[in-house]
């Protein structure tokens, strides 16, 4: 016993020069924990991102109509054309470093850069007129390679998002632009009835603060319309009727996907432990 | 070895030999072959495009008989309409206009009656499956003038009370009728009296 605990003890001894010390027996050395989730990684943020599980169609914008229910009542309703809408390529993770589905629409055989000639070739399509990519959330959505996106495939009553360019309005002013109320009619105003008024503060700031609203280009820029109702599909005849407005002129080329706004919530519901019935 | 005439000597043409390079060397384009080229889909609808095929489309569907499409050719600013709903109520006025399209299902007719002296429209969509019947009341015989009447609202060329107009009108239409056919029945018993006093005559 005796011997036993002077052994336990000189163990436990640690020296140092001219120093004896002993290490205390509640001392942790250390611990195994997990390893720790890096939020800033490609993984995270894809997770973050509320991505689409497959990839939405290509359309061309082709004018609006007049739509009536079965009960009788009156839409406005955009009709989009789905022409030979094909998938071309896949991006995955391995080589891009996500997922993603580029698809074609619009058969144009003439002018086509050899470059390009060759993807399609892979693909085994007709060269196409635009080119656009959507990216998805996993492997699962890539639709293999030549297969064409038809018009229904999305369902009637379902709510989609359709993305565009806008119609490029030029150098507007302030007024057209923002939204601004302009100055007074009369009281003095002279040649300045459409403009902005104050920029700011006077010696302070001393400066006009950056993002302040003022007159310049408008227009042309990427829209997204969040969930416009389908109304009407046509696979064999390639047309889509959108419930409400969508970005861009006639002709205009767009997106439409899976309304994201909805995808991302149910997916939020099901992260949450939301019973969905 | 080029010779020169002033030195005597004879001139000499040089012979071109092709050189070591040029025999070696083979020929080729610096263009590569193009690769295949897939051929396109076949055309949807024929190539027909959308718009007109869509409406010709939904224009059977609202209107399978090609009864309204024909008063949409027919109909004009001035007429007297009456329309009835599927719940059987319905609004009578006159057309004040027409907003046409070509094959467009959102034609639509503006028609302006006076209720109780207040000017009252209504904008009946001529395709909508709520409407169970157009029924043409009345036809003017002089028109006004512009295919959108907007500019009667409101002076002495507006609509009057315009059910009442139709009764008076066919009141009147009636009435004329009826006089024609006085007139004709008149003029026939006085001819056939004519006869018969004739043929007395000629029997005496």
């Amino acid at each position: 016993m005796n011997i036993s605990r002077k052994t336990n003890l000189c163990s436990n001894l640690v020296f140092h020069r001219g120093v004896a010390q002993i290490t205390s027996v509640h001392a942790i050395p250390s611990v195994r924990t997990s390893v720790p989730t890096i939020q800033h990684s490609l993984e995270q943020s894809n997770l973050r991102k509320a991505l689409l599980q497959r990839p939405g169609l290509l359309g061309i914008k082709r004018g609006m109509i007049t739509w009536f229910t079965k009960t009788g009542e009156q839409y406005a309703a955009t009709v989009i054309e789905i022409d030979n809408c094909e998938v071309i390529q896949h991006k995955t993770k391995e080589t891009d470093g996500y997922y993603s589905v580029m698809v074609g629409q619009i058969d144009k055989l003439k002018n086509i850069k050899p470059r390009d000639l060759t993807k399609f070739r892979e693909a085994g399509v007709s060269p196409k007129a635009h080119v656009s990519e959507f990216r998805i959330r996993d492997e699962s959505g890539l639709i293999p390679l030549g297969v064409e996106l038809k018009a229904d495939y999305f369902a009637v009553g379902q709510k989609v998002d359709v993305k565009a360019v806008t119609k490029g309005k030029g150098f507007a002013g302030v007024m057209k632009r923002h939204g601004f109320k302009g100055l007074n009619a009369s009281h003095g105003v002279s040649v300045a009835h459409r403009s902005a008024g104050g920029m700011g503060g006077n010696q302070n700031p001393g400066r006009v603060l950056p993002l302040k609203k003022m007159a310049g280009r408008m227009g042309g820029k990427n829209c997204t319309v969040f969930n416009n109702e389908v109304l009407h599909v046509d696979g064999e005849a390639g047309i889509i009727i959108v419930k409400g407005q969508i970005p861009g002129p006639n002709k205009a080329y767009v997106k439409l996907l899976d309304a994201k706004k909805i995808y991302a919530k149910s997916i939020n519901d099901i992260n949450n432990g939301v019973q969905i019935y | 070895m080029l010779g020169i005439i002033s030195t005597g000597r004879l001139l000499v043409r040089p012979r071109i030999v092709p050189t070591i390079q040029s025999i070696t060397r083979s020929f080729k384009t610096l263009r590569t072959e193009l690769p295949t080229v897939y051929n396109p889909l076949p055309k949807k609808r024929n190539g027909a495009p959308v718009l007109p095929f869509l409406q010709s489309q939904l224009l059977d569907k609202y209107d399978p008989s090609g009864k309204r499409r024909e008063l949409q050719n027919t109909l004009r600013a001035g007429d007297i309409i009456k329309v009835t709903y599927l719940d059987r109520t319905d609004v009578v006025g006159r057309i004040i206009a027409i907003k046409r399209g070509n094959f467009n299902v959102g034609t639509n007719i503006l028609i302006r009656n006076k209720i109780n002296k207040v000017g009252c429209e209504v904008r009946v969509p001529l395709y909508s499956p709520k409407l169970r019947n157009v029924e043409v009341l009345h036809k003017p015989k002089t028109y006004l003038p512009r295919g959108k009447q907007y500019y009667i609202r409101n002076t002495r060329l507006d609509v009057d009370d315009v059910e009442a107009f139709v009764k008076r009108h066919e009141v009147k239409v009636t009435k004329a009728l009826k006089r024609r056919a006085d007139v004709k029945a008149e003029k026939k018993a006085s001819r056939a009296a004519k006869r018969a006093a004739l043929e007395a005559k000629k029997e005496n």
